[in-house]
């Protein structure tokens, strides 16, 4: 063997067992576990071909709908979260005194967990006791149901998901901090505004990262779970119109109440959302081509 | 070059020594040790085993003593109690635990996993007579629910029976006499109105609560109006017959969205019209079903004083039957290497002590002895409630969950879903059942 390689073994070795026991392994055995009924513990499996994908596009009512919400949550979330943390990006790129301060705590919400957060969210928002609701009482108006009414609690969801904006704002951040100073400074010699030198200068120029945090946020809002799952329970309550598609493979696969812990069928539909996310992402990709600066072509 | 050799195949025997050792788990609890000399003293030989048990984390501290006790009896067993843990789980991870616990709701979908007990009851027994004394002394059905295909799959340690849970304090505070055993609906909308305090649109004291997303409570009224979960052959969903939509029309006039108003909408959204925290909270007067898996939770708050009474029925319509009757019990794990010991633990349940402690745990043992010793003790020496008779008159007129694979998916979230809708107003009663229907049957079809 080659001192290379065997190099390459001692020091990578274990991450490579790792990864092919934890991840390759499970990602193909969800692949088998789609084309039969496997229950949790039930030692009968049977090859059922395609029945699970059928079934899911055929019967089952829950899955377009989870779709639809996991869309709709991932697309306004990403958009509220990117603006704004490129609005307060561009405001902490600016040299005043104890931005460093601002940073942290900006960035402070990013790191307290999703559950914690809904948790403390949804009292706040809670249509009879919550701050709120008691704060618009007062003043006469009576306030939504937020997350216990069907037309307000996917909204809810998408406000409390704002929360997390932080990590794009770092990320936008560190890109503006490499917009180079000559070229703003000569826009500003040759008279161009502050607008005009964002929009032909800094976004061109930071469109790289723009186009990274789009991907990122957009997938990070299709897999969200915790805040679906805090908010509808598995129910996705109320009506179904917080349920998100992780939360319903999870209820499938891991709830016994919903048939029994259908580990083959939420196997084929986690397969069908993966292949949705795919196309998504493939999409995001093409579209670069329209919005992404490439200082090569 | 030998040397990095030697370390990379050192490096990748620690790793794969590590990896089996985390994969192993605790596969190897259930082995059994025939060489072992020590531990029984009154069974020379006897093999060494340990018991792998499931049991809810809330009876830990009530199950440890008990078992150390079984040890005590069984020097060559002993008991690892594996608590708040997913059996399911722990069979599938091969680590399986020798004593399953289910309940006859669930039973028909995982019968697959239990053991038939009957012939080790007959050989437990030195008589048929004996065996079958032991199979008579479980109330009513309860043996019976736990039997699927003529096998005895497990044996019952603990039921549900619904009854009409009220709290004291609120019926002096409003001068009202106590629920009675033979009450009608009419007393109980009469109590629940004036039980109920509203000012100026905000609700501060609710007659009754209101339970939602299980059929804890509608399928209840449902079957006092003469209907079912399913047709008679088991199979159809029923919720678009009459009888089904007159039990829900009652639920929701209880409601404050209803006519008689005197308990809460579960979902209203409006400020002051929220459910006040339930019968715990000390604001509600009354809960109609119930579950006594809640006892422990009421009894261990120092306050709340209360009792039970058995559930009110239609007017004019006294032999109603309608509350639900579930149990929960024990079984052996076909997978399972030490069938005969679990036996052994599991009949320990149904001695002296161990009817004792199941019943200080808060669980309510069906069986005629456990019975006699409850009402043994006069009413007012015992602890919350104090109106056991009750229990056990109810225990008598209940009526056994539906035997359906698909039943607990198909009560809960299709219905209770479309039953919020119905009583917020969303939709008619015509179209809960037509909704309803159609989300159990969307559902059966994913399943089968």
């Amino acid at each position: 063997m080659k001192k290379t390689t065997m190099y390459f073994l001692c020091f990578a070795g274990i991450a490579i067992i790792g990864y092919l026991l934890f991840y390759a392994y499970p990602v193909f055995r969800t692949i088998y576990l789609s084309f039969t009924d496997k229950r949790v513990a039930n030692p009968e499996v049977n090859w059922v071909g395609f029945d699970n994908f059928i079934n899911i596009f055929k019967y089952e009512k829950l899955f377009p709908k989870a779709i639809s919400n996991s869309f709709i949550y991932a697309f306004f979330s990403a958009a509220i979260s990117l603006s704004l943390g490129l609005i307060t990006a561009l405001l902490l790129n600016s040299k005043i005194k104890g931005v460093g301060t601002f940073r942290v705590i900006l960035f402070l919400p990013f790191v307290i967990p999703a559950f914690a957060s809904t948790e403390i969210f949804k009292g706040l928002f809670d249509p009879n006791s919550g701050i709120i609701n008691l704060m618009l009482h007062e003043i006469g108006i009576q306030g939504p149901g937020w997350f216990k009414s069907e037309e307000t609690a996917l909204l809810t969801m998408i406000i409390m998901s704002v929360w997390g904006f932080g990590s794009r704002m770092l990320i936008f951040l560190a890109a503006l901090q490499n917009v180079p100073q000559e070229l703003i400074e000569a826009a500003e010699i040759d008279g161009a505004s502050r607008w005009r030198r964002f929009v032909s200068i800094t976004l061109p120029m930071i469109s790289p990262m723009l186009f990274l945090n789009v991907v990122l946020a957009t997938i990070d809002g299709l897999k969200s779970f915790a805040s679906g799952y805090m908010v509808g329970g598995v129910e996705g309550a109320p009506n179904y119109s917080t349920l998100l598609i992780p939360v319903l493979i999870y209820r499938i696969a891991f709830n016994t109440q919903y048939g029994g812990r259908r580990i083959g069928y939420a196997s084929a539909m986690a397969w069908i959302f993966f292949a949705i996310i795919m196309a998504v992402t493939i999409l995001q990709f093409v579209l670069k081509r329209f919005y992404v600066y490439d200082e090569n072509e | 070059m030998k040397f990095m050799k030697k370390s990379f195949w050192a490096i990748m025997l620690v790793v794969a020594m590590l990896i089996s050792g985390c994969a192993g788990g605790t596969s190897g609890k259930n082995s059994v040790d025939n060489d072992s000399e020590g531990g029984d003293s009154s069974k020379e030989g006897a093999k060494e085993v340990t018991l792998r048990v499931i049991a809810h984390a809330e009876m830990q501290d009530q199950l440890e003593p008990f078992f150390k006790s079984f040890t005590a009896e069984h020097p060559n067993i002993t008991v690892e109690g594996l608590y708040g843990v997913d059996q399911l789980d722990q069979i599938e991870t091969n680590s399986p635990p020798d004593l399953l616990f289910t309940g006859n709701v669930q039973l028909e979908g995982l019968k697959y996993l239990f053991e038939d007990l009957n012939p080790y009851i007959d050989d437990y027994f030195d008589s048929a007579d004996e065996a079958e004394a032991f199979r008579k002394d479980f109330l009513g059905d309860t043996l019976k629910m736990m039997k699927k295909d003529g096998k005895q799959m497990l044996l019952p340690i603990d039921i549900n029976v619904s009854l009409l849970y009220y709290n004291k304090t609120l019926f002096k505070e409003a001068g009202l006499e106590f629920p009675t055993d033979d009450w009608t609906y009419d007393d109980f909308i009469s109590a629940g109105q004036k039980l109920t305090v509203e000012k100026d649109g905000v609700y501060t004291q609710w007659g009754c609560s209101t339970t939602s997303g299980w059929w804890g409570e509608y399928l209840i009224y449902v079957r006092q109006a003469g209907g079912d979960f399913y047709l008679e052959d088991g199979e159809t969903p029923a919720v678009d017959t009459e009888a089904f939509k007159e039990g829900i029309q009652f639920y929701k006039d209880k409601t404050v969205a209803g006519k008689y108003g005197f308990s809460p909408n579960p979902d209203d959204t409006a400020v002051g019209h929220g459910n006040l925290g339930g019968f715990v909270s000390q604001k509600t007067a009354m809960e109609f079903g119930g579950h006594i898996g809640n006892w422990p939770s009421y009894n261990a708050l120092e306050d709340l004083d209360w009792d039970v009474a058995e559930l009110p029925t239609p007017v004019g319509n006294p032999d109603a039957k309608g509350a639900e009757l579930a149990a929960e019990g024990y079984g052996i794990y076909t997978g399972s290497e030490n069938k005969e010991e679990a036996f052994e633990l599991l009949m320990y349940f149904f001695s002296e002590k161990g009817q004792t402690m199941l019943g200080n745990s808060g669980n309510l043992v069906p069986t005629q002895s456990y019975k006699e010793a409850v009402l043994a003790t006069p009413k007012e020496e015992r602890n919350a409630p104090q109106n056991m008779e009750a229990v056990f008159n109810q225990i008598e007129k209940a009526v056994a969950l539906p035997v359906n694979t698909n039943f607990e998916a198909s009560a809960c979230a299709p219905v209770c879903n479309e039953l919020t809708r119905y009583l917020n107003g969303v939709i008619t009663l015509d179209q809960f059942s037509k909704n309803a229907k159609s989300a159990i049957e969307d559902l059966v079809a994913t399943m089968n």
